[in-house]
């Protein structure tokens, strides 16, 4: 074996970014969402067992939970298809008032097709949540990107991303433009806490601009306006032992919000 | 286009890099250096950049590279890009207007010749003050262009809605019609002839809010085991199942 295997292998033996589930249920990405008097957020949640079965009739049931920034559960709902392949679920509604204006929410399909199971593989919710900014007519929709969290007896969520032995750094690609409104969302899919650190370095010297300092609950989510006072281009950097700490990035200004992925 | 690595793990060091441009002309990818970027640093492009080399005729792709490519080739040739796992090689690409932008994280690499194209559309924003477009992005490894269609059915009333010609090594951009349907009905776009990264964009009428997103392959509802073969099986039922 040669030194960058070896190199590249102590970071990844044992450190999956998913870690295979105990049990055979559906797993679900750890989405974001945002409810405030600015924002609410919509699923859209699809019926995956008749996509699968290439059938509209199908009816399936899913269930939601809900957590707050500090990983705790502050609601479950379970929505019915019944013979419809689309609904939007407006999240606002079924999440407790005094949740607070940031939190998670897994989504797990009771219905799984033989074909999922057969394949050795899981069903994986990773779709789409719209953001809904001030009174913009036009809703910023983003892609769930991780297998983060899977059901285990009782409905107990289980956190499948691992924790990294190393210190580990993210360098988002992407360009903050000083100018705009900028945000940072990152959500913990481990089953443990974790400490993080933002840093914004300048695009122009790589000198660092601003930090901050944060505790990430296990399913829980920190959201940082960047509000340093920044005048140039930058980009970010996290610092942390998750495996991928990719983050969700809000820009924009005061009357629209874009999101995407980092 | 950024020249540093997303993690600090899965490249030793930062390197200075080659950005090359690539283009079809003549039933040829024309290729060229523009210039070096250090380690570390960012560049960033716009449409002239297709207007300078194309004269707008060519979409322009535009890669990193370890050493400078120079010339005219009728298959793409190997090209030493950067990449990584964890997290994928990035870069960002972002529609603009002069009130607002929206971006993406997005790469192309070349897909096959042989393939389809099947996603299901959640983005249709329905409204009277809104654009909707389905863009489809294409990139293959012939220079030589090929043509197909692709269809705009709504799946409660498997009704073509809309059918659009599409061509590879291009972005495809198609206005969709004003479609009086429900917020909550599910799109499908399909290709039989061509795939690609399928793109949708919605605008206000003053261009004052942007959106855009893009669908995943039906293999992304499937994680771990042998997930394509999950993919095949969504094709084939709805093969059977569309107009």
């Amino acid at each position: 074996m040669n030194f960058e295997r070896y190199r590249k292998a102590i970071w990844t033996y044992k450190q999956p970014l998913t870690c295979h589930p105990d049990t055979r249920s559906a797993i679900s990405d750890l989405f974001l969402w945002r409810k405030d008097k600015s924002w609410s957020t919509t699923f859209e949640l699809m019926n995956l067992s008749a996509i699968i079965n290439g059938t509209i009739e199908e009816d399936a049931s899913v269930q939601m939970l809900f957590f707050d920034e500090n990983g705790i559960k502050r609601g479950e709902e379970t929505f019915n298809l019944c013979g419809t392949i689309r609904r939007r679920i407006e999240l606002n509604q079924y999440i407790d008032e005094d949740a607070g204006s940031v939190g998670t929410f897994a989504v797990f399909h009771n219905n799984v097709p033989d074909q999922i199971t057969t394949s050795g593989s899981y069903l994986a919710e990773r779709g789409y949540t719209s953001y809904h900014f001030s009174n913009a007519p036009v809703e910023s929709y983003v892609h769930g990107n991780l297998d983060a969290v899977s059901q285990g007896p009782g409905g107990i969520p289980i956190y499948l991303e691992s924790s990294s032995f190393l210190p580990r750094q993210y360098c988002l690609q992407y360009q903050f433009n000083p100018d705009s409104r900028n945000e940072i969302a990152l959500v913990n899919p481990t089953s443990r806490q974790h400490e993080i650190t933002l840093k914004y370095l300048s695009s122009k010297t790589g000198n660092i601009l601003g930090k901050s300092r944060h505790t990430l609950p296990s399913g829980g989510c920190v959201l940082e306006k960047i509000n340093q006072k920044i005048s140039e281009s930058y980009r970010l950097v996290i610092n942390s032992r998750l495996v991928m700490a990719r983050p969700l990035i809000f820009s924009g200004n005061s009357h629209y919000m874009d999101v995407f992925h980092g | 286009m950024h020249n540093y690595a997303p993690n600090n793990w899965e490249h030793r060091k930062g390197v200075s890099r080659h950005i090359l441009a690539l283009w079809v002309e003549n039933n040829e990818w024309q290729i060229k250096t523009l210039g070096i970027i250090q380690n570390g640093e960012s560049r960033s492009f716009d449409q002239r950049i297709t207007e300078q080399l194309s004269s707008g005729d060519s979409l322009v792709f535009l890669t990193l590279c370890s050493h400078p490519v120079e010339g005219s080739f009728d298959i793409l040739p190997q090209i030493s890009s950067p990449s990584s796992i964890m997290p994928a090689w990035r870069a960002t690409l972002a529609l603009a207007s002069s009130e607002s932008t929206t971006s993406y994280q997005g790469e192309v690499d070349p897909f096959p010749e042989k393939a389809s194209l099947l996603s299901f559309v959640p983005f249709f924003q329905p409204g009277e003050d809104l654009t909707n477009y389905f863009m489809l992005l294409n990139m293959e490894k012939k220079a030589k262009y090929r043509e197909s269609t692709v269809d705009v059915i709504d799946i409660s009333s498997m009704t073509i809605l809309q059918t659009a010609n599409i061509k590879s090594n291009s972005l495809n951009i198609c206005k969709l019609g004003n479609f009086q349907i429900d917020k909550e009905t599910l799109l499908v776009c399909r290709s039989e002839g061509m795939t690609g990264v399928p793109l949708y964009f919605t605008h206000d009428i003053d261009h004052k809010y942007l959106s855009l997103e893009h669908t995943h392959p039906p293999a992304s509802i499937a994680v771990l085991g042998r997930r394509w073969e999950i993919q095949k099986t969504i094709k084939t039922n709805w093969a059977k199942k569309l107009p």
